[in-house]
């Protein structure tokens, strides 16, 4: 007998003819915007490189290997091993990542609550670091650094998953906390495994660390693109499901969306797309932390908009990065380096002049 | 009478710990009714069991007839609204964005809302009177404004049946005196409420019913008059209140003030 | 008529074969990878990755000007001439530096236009990990067609590690610049002194082998902190060849240490071999200073038995081919007796002069250069 809604008039009598409260038309408009942003920088940083290569050279290079043309033309084959074997893969590398990071970042910050919140924060960069640091210095017993990389970023959000949950529910003070835990335990077993690692495992470990693209090659991106690009649209569908969790586990079990079954969907596939890309290219950080800020900034805090405009956005911005870090001097600078170094006072001018409107 | 909310025997505990014992209570369509009793007599429990929050033991549970053992997450949202305490989220929605998500259930498509979604919408805010700020932060607003937003979301919702949890408790005065005019609006246009207070005063002058409740059981139910009395009281709250009548109306005051022990005498 | 006829021709083929591009001689040969090399001549325009004892080698065969980029051979601060790569070639400070096999620009390398691409690969504990070397390698060779790319194996990468890999190093870019009798020249130079080392040595038994430790004194930074010596174990950057030098390492361990006074007194080694890195210390600091006080009770620094190896060691991929001079002063620190005739300082002069063409005073500025000026002072 729901028909109890029938005789409330209340709603009927008071319905108003809807005006442009609502409209998201300029919403729309700054992701098209990002999205041809994106599309502008990485048209740009295939230009790019300690090779001089022309535009055109490069852009013809690019067009005859997606068609296939043989290479009848008197096509360098050194410039079309530097623009399709080293410089592309790159830099679709470095835009997945950004967009995985970027993603998982807004996520977590909603289903958290909490907008300090890092993609590494249920354990995910210690867990890999410790699977990647066994990987080098066992080498004989491991298959694979990335593989290992990915299954303990992986097992240390489960176990956070696991020692949080008390009586079917995960209360989000105990699920950071036993992120926090984890990952400080995974520390210190990479701090044993540095230690008694020799030099060149030792450099090898540190040099993970650091993260970077150097030896992005089409495999890579061949694997990391899918996970990211299906996990990306999973979290995007239920990106109004994330505005509701965001108020508040009870408000949203009232308005229909089971808090426990959908923080897990999120920060399952959250996970699952930082795992992929810190088993890559290794540790990277403020891309998950900065961009989903400036977007909020930008467009307000509905997820419907931030995860697909913060993935844009740290696609570009981690393809900056990159494309500055293997041009600016002969050799080359880790990536992490340069994105904290743009990435800090940045973030300081954002709290200063709008951060009251966030924090507050 | 159609009974929109129906509770029999309700049983609750923590691990050993009873915590709701023999809870028997119905509420009609369109009534306003004030969930009384002191702290930790179990009235939050009682509000997170009828909502599903919490999982009774013993009982039965009917919303509009149904019996919510098993209804799903999202079917309970299309008839029991919940409106909590006013709080601050970490995230500057804006407030017409707030009502919105009362549509949530109602959803559908994956992506948003529809013209009807946001018709309604429109229409809470402009019964709570919010039109002219709902393009404001959330987290700017004052206290009272925060609480009135979240009614409306739950306007928004269109449920039969809306849950308050103590919606007045961290306002003045001016503030809860609109919250309750409001509730009594809505509920006369037909929906029922459900709303926990610890002030006798205004479930007594706004409410269609009462429930009491002290040490996890019902106490007394019945209209205000009958349940709102002296001898009630003093089994609550040993020997505080007294109870005048003040033409129309009734008053609960601490029993020294009622005495005219520094304040002046009131008539019957 | 027809002489005419065979005349023209004459010249017409020698014309041709004149002006026929010099790229049309092409040669191969396998490298210590087992890979197939095919290069052009002629040679001009080298880029060197990995370890620097493939510039080292260059600078002896002569043809050291070649190259111009190198990955790893120079310092990271410029001006500073620490290495003997460095030394002996001093245009090489100034050419591309790539960066670490790890960090190994490959573009950069391309935009060079070299003719030839040498990797060094390196497999002491130092040397950079065998991921990163195949993944440089795998880059590399998307090159094959635009310039070869041959994979060379350092001494450690041979099991157990052998100088025989470094012979056939030099013998191999030897063949590759046309210099195969001056390379013939230098691997017989080195097999010499390696074999005066193996003479003197031979014969010695397990138990008359002292106990040597290698270790790095550590700054005041780290002495503060009660670690007083970074300790190498064996391979690392401690004895390489302890089949030729029949050294007995006194630390047993697989792993790099620091060690506090009390663990080296409880070593307790009969002979300390000092590597330096670029601080300039000297053997005595260790008998002098006050913050190596507590162990200046050690029977070997009371015995006046500490030497060094210079920079041979803890940077030997800086160091060039002096390799036999490196198991010379071992074998000479722990049997002095045996080598009481040689005087390592006059040697390595030697070594340099014949090896590198230099003359005295070079030579005497680059063992300078590598720390082992020490040697001449104490007549060692």
């Amino acid at each position: 007998m729901a028909g109890c809604l029938k005789d409330s008039s209340l709603l009927e009598d008071l319905a108003c003819e809807e005006g442009d409260e609502f409209s998201i038309h300029g919403k729309l408009m700054i992701l098209i915007a990002l999205f041809a942003l994106l599309v502008l920088t990485s048209s740009a940083a295939v230009v790019f490189g300690a090779y001089k290569i022309s535009i055109a050279d490069v852009y013809s290079i690019i067009l005859s290997n997606l068609l296939h043309l043989s290479e009848a033309q008197n096509m360098d084959s050194l410039k079309d091993i530097i623009v399709w074997d080293l410089r592309l893969p790159r830099v679709l590398l470095a835009i997945t990542v950004g967009f995985a990071l970027a993603a998982a970042g807004a996520t977590f910050q909603g289903c958290f609550r909490n907008p300090l919140v890092e993609p590494y924060i249920l354990g995910i960069s210690s867990g890999a670091a410790f699977g990647a640091a066994m990987g080098i210095v066992f080498h004989q017993f491991f298959f694979s650094i990335q593989l290992s990389a990915f299954l303990f970023g992986s097992l240390a959000v489960i176990l956070a998953y696991g020692i949080a949950r008390v009586n079917k529910e995960t209360p989000t003070i105990t699920l950071i906390l036993a992120g926090v835990i984890l990952g400080s335990l995974f520390s210190a077993a990479v701090s044993i495994l540095k230690y008694i690692s020799n030099d060149s495992a030792l450099r090898e470990i540190v040099f993970w660390l650091m993260g970077g693209f150097y030896f992005a090659s089409w495999s890579d991106v061949a694997l990391v693109t899918p996970v990211v690009m299906l996990s990306f649209l999973a979290m995007w569908s239920l990106g109004w499901k994330l505005n509701v969790l965001s108020m508040g586990d009870d408000e949203a079990r009232g308005l229909g969306v089971n808090p426990e079954k959908y923080k897990l969907i999120l920060i399952g596939l959250a996970t699952l797309m930082t795992s992929i890309a810190v088993s890559t290219v290794g540790i990277i950080a403020w891309v998950g932390l900065m961009m989903p800020h400036a977007t909020r900034m930008i467009l307000g805090p509905d997820h419907r908009f931030v995860i697909p405009a913060s993935a844009m956005l740290g696609g570009s911005y981690l393809l900056i990065c990159d494309t500055m870090a293997r041009t600016l001097t002969s050799s080359e600078i880790p990536v992490g380096i340069i994105t904290s170094l743009l990435g800090a006072p940045y973030l300081i001018y954002l709290l200063r002049t709008r951060g009251k409107s966030v924090f507050e | 009478m159609i009974h929109v909310l129906n509770v029999k025997d309700l049983q609750f505990q923590y691990g050993m710990q009873p915590v709701l014992k023999d809870i028997s209570f119905q509420v009609g369509q369109g009534q306003l009714c004030g969930l009384f009793g002191p702290n930790g007599c179990g009235k939050t429990t009682l509000f997170k069991c009828c909502l599903k929050f919490l999982k009774n033991q013993g009982g039965q549970i009917k919303v509009d007839g149904q019996d919510i053992k098993n209804l799903r997450i999202e079917e309970m949202a299309k008839l029991v609204a919940y409106v909590p305490q006013e709080h601050k989220p970490p995230f500057p929605y804006l407030v017409k964005d707030v009502v919105l998500m009362g549509r949530t259930p109602r959803l559908k498509s994956l992506f948003g809302t529809n013209k009807e979604d946001r018709q309604k919408a429109l229409g809470a805010l402009k019964l709570l009177g919010l039109l002219e700020i709902a393009d404001k932060p959330y987290n700017q607003l004052s206290g009272g404004q925060r609480q009135l937003v979240l009614i409306a979301r739950a306007v928004a919702q269109e449920t039969p049946l809306m849950f308050l949890d103590e919606p007045t408790s961290a306002l003045d005065f001016s503030n809860q005196i609109r919250i309750w005019r409001i509730m009594k609006q809505i509920a006369e246009s037909g929906v029922t409420i459900l709303a926990c207070s610890h002030d006798p005063n205004h479930v007594s002058w706004y409410c269609d019913r009462v429930v009491v409740m002290n040490h996890n059981h019902i106490l007394r139910e019945g209209p205000p008059r009958e349940v709102i009395t002296e001898s009630v009281l003093d089994e609550i709250y040993r020997n505080v209140c007294a109870v005048r009548n003040l033409d129309e109306a009734r008053m609960v005051l601490p029993k020294e003030v009622a005495r005219g022990n520094g304040a002046r005498k009131h008539n019957y | 008529m027809r002489k005419a006829i065979l005349v023209l021709l004459a010249l017409a083929s020698i014309l041709c074969l004149g002006s026929m591009p010099a790229m049309c001689t092409e040669k191969t040969i396998t490298d210590m990878e087992g890979r197939t090399v095919t290069v052009s001549e002629p040679i001009e325009r080298v880029v060197t990755a990995g370890e620097t004892k493939v510039p080292c080698i260059m600078a002896a065969l002569g043809v050291g000007d070649m190259i111009v980029g190198t990955g790893g051979a120079t310092p990271k601060t410029s001006g500073i001439i620490t290495t003997t790569p460095g030394f002996l070639i001093p245009a090489i400070n100034n050419v591309t530096n790539l960066g670490r096999t790890y960090e190994f620009n490959v573009e950069g390398a391309a935009a060079l236009k070299p003719n030839l691409i040498i990797f060094e690969a390196d497999c002491a504990g130092q040397g950079d990990s065998i991921n990163n070397n195949r993944q440089l390698i795998e880059k590399l060779e998307l090159f094959n067609k635009s310039f070869p790319l041959a994979v060379l194996k350092n001494g450690a990468c041979a099991n157990p590690p052998s100088p025989d890999n470094i012979y056939r190093e030099i013998e191999i870019l030897g063949w590759l610049f046309d210099k195969q009798a001056k390379a013939k020249e230098i691997v017989d130079f080195l097999k010499e002194e390696v074999e005066l080392v193996k003479q003197r040595t031979d014969g010695i038994k397990e138990e008359e082998k002292p106990k040597v430790l290698f270790g790095n004194l550590q700054a005041w930074s780290s002495t503060s902190k009660g670690s007083l010596m970074l300790i190498t174990p064996d391979y690392d950057c401690a004895t390489l060849y302890p089949g030729i030098t029949k050294i007995k390492n006194a630390y047993p361990g697989q792993t790099r240490v620091s060690m506090s006074a009390e663990q080296l007194l409880n070593l307790d080694p009969d002979v300390i071999i000092l590597l330096y890195n670029k601080q300039e210390w000297k053997a005595e600091d260790i008998r002098n200073e006050t913050e190596y006080k507590a162990i200046q009770e050690m029977k070997a620094i009371k015995n006046k038995r500490v030497y060094s190896t210079g920079q041979l060691e803890l940077y030997r991929s800086e160091a060039g081919l002096e390799f036999p001079i490196e198991m010379l002063i071992e074998a000479k620190a722990a049997y002095p007796d045996r080598f009481k005739d040689i005087n390592v300082g006059e040697q390595l002069a030697k070594h340099y002069k014949a090896l590198y063409g230099l003359t005295d005073e070079q030579a005497k500025d680059l063992k300078k250069c590598m720390l082992l000026d020490w040697m001449d002072e104490e007549g060692f």
